[in-house]
């Protein structure tokens, strides 16, 4: 789990990749066509493995929607991740004064904290002190 | 041949042997140092913890092995062939000779870079992008860095005022030309193949300019989490005390409830029979639960040591565990 920024960054990269993917996809299985009605296909060399590797129509179709539709969803994600930045409505300026603040607050609460530990620890030794007490006799 | 045996087995050893210098880092070079730093501390008038190094050591004494090695002069140096600087700072984009979409962000440090950089960037900018003067398309044509900001009065130093309330406009838009980008080229590629080269290239600066402005936003999120850190440290600090407070709280209420928090530690303390009655009455005013046996007080005062020394009869023994087992019952139900 990486902050916000990171996880953009990575999204953007997979976008990247999906983009590389989904060329090679269409790359790769297209059909082919011929320019005119005496052009013939050439058939594709024994010892070679053939370029494309084609596929029927409709798997064709169904991969393509299924790249694109991942496409899409990426790109949601990606706007999503945008939307949720944080704290862009704050300045420079705005956060130094809060990491101030906080860290004045922080120093009371410390010293508040430090004081009760030490209450405690009285409070402590006293009721040993007693519980020791009420053993003996 | 001695010698060259040697050398095998110290090429063949599984770890390599310690630096030449382990051998100045004696005792006595060790208080030597101490005593040079410290002195250093004195006259530069700061904390001995804080000198990091001593100047103008001796240079034919070991002392010098005993510092880490002074920063380098220019701020530069080698690292496994890569050049390294002393700072860190993001490279801007028009040096990096990628076109930047899109206004820089606010605050962003986009100071010139050194020539050195400067001619490399340029020189590889006039191999891989041969077409950078046309820019890539978007589908907001408003996209110039014409207006949309205020330019940036405050220094890099200074805490700008600017908010980022248009990085989220500008990220989407370049998310979306993206998109946009990868269709164009899809369409181009199925026509001629040959051109796509320069869509490809418009997408590499989109996705550029997209790292990019994360990467410029990244110092506002650094704050941003330290910010966030700071406040949940706050309110652990805060639960911290108000649990501790809360169980001392219940502790002393429980100690009033037995009466014997007014006690002084020294009367307990005292072996005498008056400060041994005094406890005992006060446990028993303190709580009803101590009047079974009023009778008993001062066989219970006088025993008392009777089952410290070991020597008590069964029967006071007895009693005295009967009435510790009854004070952890008064403790049990205080605390339930």
């Amino acid at each position: 789990m990486s902050d916000r920024l990171s996880q953009l960054q990575e999204a953007v990269d997979q976008l990247m990749e999906q983009f590389i993917a989904t060329y090679f996809y269409i790359d790769r299985h297209h059909d082919l066509k011929t320019f005119g009605p005496k052009d013939t296909i050439a058939p594709s060399k024994a010892d070679q493995p053939p370029e494309v590797d084609t596929l029927p129509p409709d798997v064709f179709q169904a991969g393509q929607l299924e790249l694109a539709r991942d496409l899409i969803t990426r790109e949601q994600q990606i706007e999503y991740l945008i939307s949720s930045l944080p704290g862009l409505d704050n300045s420079e300026h705005d956060q130094m004064q809060s990491i101030k603040e906080l860290e004045e607050e922080l120093t009371v609460a410390e010293k508040q904290r430090q004081e009760a530990v030490k209450e405690k620890d009285e409070v402590l030794v006293k009721l040993d002190q007693t519980l020791r007490s009420i053993r003996r006799y | 041949m001695a010698d060259s045996e040697e050398d095998n087995s110290a090429l063949a050893s599984f770890f390599p042997d310690p630096p030449l210098f382990w051998k100045a880092f004696t005792p006595s070079n060790l208080q030597a140092f101490a005593d040079l730093k410290r002195q250093h501390a004195s006259q530069q008038g700061v904390p001995v913890q804080d000198v990091v190094r001593v100047p103008h050591l001796p240079a034919d004494s070991d002392l010098i092995y005993l510092q880490p090695p002074a920063e380098p002069e220019d701020g530069t140096w080698r690292l496994y062939g890569q050049p390294e600087s002393l700072q860190e700072s993001l490279q801007p984009l028009e040096s990096a000779g990628i076109e930047r979409l899109g206004p820089p962000l606010p605050g962003s440090v986009t100071g010139p870079t050194t020539s050195d950089s400067q001619t490399t960037a340029n020189g590889s900018q006039s191999t891989t992008q041969p077409a950078t003067d046309t820019p890539a398309t978007s589908i907001f044509p408003s996209q110039q860095p014409a207006s949309q900001l205020p330019p940036s009065t405050t220094g890099p130093g200074a805490p700008s005022q600017h908010t980022h309330d248009t990085l989220h406009l500008h990220l989407k838009r370049l998310s979306k030309s993206l998109l946009l980008n990868y269709l164009e080229l899809l369409g181009i590629m199925s026509v001629d193949p040959a051109a796509g080269s320069q869509k490809a290239s418009d997408l590499r600066t989109l996705f550029l300019n997209f790292h990019h402005v994360l990467n410029e936003y990244r110092p506002h999120q650094a704050r941003e989490q330290l910010i966030q850190l700071m406040q949940e440290r706050l309110d652990q600090t805060r639960a911290e005390t108000a649990a501790n407070r809360a169980v001392a709280e219940k502790a002393r209420r429980v100690l009033e409830g037995l009466g014997s928090v007014d006690i002084p530690v020294s009367a307990l303390d005292t072996t005498g029979g008056t400060g041994g009655v005094g406890g005992a009455g006060m446990v028993m005013e303190g709580d009803g639960g101590y009047a079974y046996a009023p009778g008993r007080r001062g066989t219970v005062v006088g025993d008392r040591r009777v089952g410290v020394d070991g020597d008590g009869g069964v029967d006071e023994e007895g009693t005295y565990w009967e009435r510790e087992g009854m004070g952890w019952g008064v403790l049990d139900a205080e605390f339930a």
